[in-house]
């Protein structure tokens, strides 16, 4: 009840105080959704005017925190797909760092059957996921972000993005060659 | 026989769809003589089920932090609050 007095108080009365409220929660999620500060910011503030002017839309239902992320997330795909469409897919030759030309695993590349991967703790585990992800093109993280952290399926995301199954499939391979590189070495070091 | 880079684009995929018969037993034929494909398909699996094991972010990590790096700046704050009042 006080919660839902508090929801109708801040609506009709003083939505800048949104900002205080939710602001950190929404930036935060924001944050670990794009890895970008000043992206974060930015998809933050549209999302405060964007609740501001369709306040009416809020029926109450559910927590104004909880439609306010709504709003954020639709926000964040917005921009998952200007970053896809303006770094458009480079042929690089991005295997070839991994295996040679008979396409076997390089030296030093997987020198051990083992996976260290899961002796990272979970804690530890976020940190340098966090991290290895900022080293990526951005097309590529946004895509392993949909596809694993927010468990979207491929139709899904193809749709969102607007980018073809293969483009799709090439993106996340790439990013899980590398991340998976990176975290043993970040966590070897 | 598939080659190991080709395999590995296998093992990818099969994260994310339901590979083929054929595909399925070409990579497991693979996998079965090829410890460092293994051991990449391991590394695969374990960050996709680590990677959907985190928390989303919620209120009580909130209310203890107060790492700057987490958090909006004033100026930050301000700014939104200038937006909000310019749609009025």
């Amino acid at each position: 009840m006080a919660e839902e007095n508090m929801n109708a108080a801040s609506i009709t009365i003083e939505p800048e105080r949104w900002v205080d409220e939710y602001g950190d929660y929404l930036f935060r999620y924001a944050q670990s959704r794009l890895r970008d500060r000043d992206a974060a910011e930015e998809v933050v503030q549209q999302t405060f005017v964007a609740g501001f002017e369709n306040r009416q839309q809020y029926a109450g239902k559910g927590s104004l925190r909880g439609w306010l992320m709504g709003i954020l997330k639709r926000k964040i795909v917005d921009l998952y797909r200007q970053r896809s469409r303006t770094s458009a897919l480079i042929e690089d030759s991005y295997e070839s760092k991994y295996f040679d030309e008979q396409g076997s695993w390089k030296p030093d590349v997987r020198n051990s059957k083992h996976s260290p991967l899961d002796t990272i703790d979970r804690e530890e585990f976020w940190e340098i996921l966090q991290k290895c992800l900022g080293l990526l093109p951005k097309g590529q993280a946004d895509a392993f972000v949909l596809r694993e952290l927010d468990e979207k399926d491929s139709q899904e995301i193809c749709k969102e993005l607007e980018i073809t199954p293969s483009n799709l499939w090439v993106s996340l391979h790439r990013a899980r060659l590398q991340l998976t590189h990176c975290m043993k070495h970040r966590w070897q070091n | 026989m598939l080659s190991c880079k080709e395999v590995s684009r296998i093992v990818s995929k099969s994260l994310d769809q339901k590979l083929s018969m054929s595909q399925r037993v070409s990579m497991w034929m693979h996998l079965m003589m090829c410890g460092l494909c293994s051991g990449f398909r391991k590394d695969l699996v374990h960050l996709q089920q680590q990677t959907k094991s985190q928390p989303e972010p919620d209120e009580s990590v909130q209310s203890e932090t107060s790492d700057p790096d987490s958090q909006l700046s004033i100026a930050a704050k301000d700014r939104m609050k200038r937006a909000i009042e310019a749609g009025k």
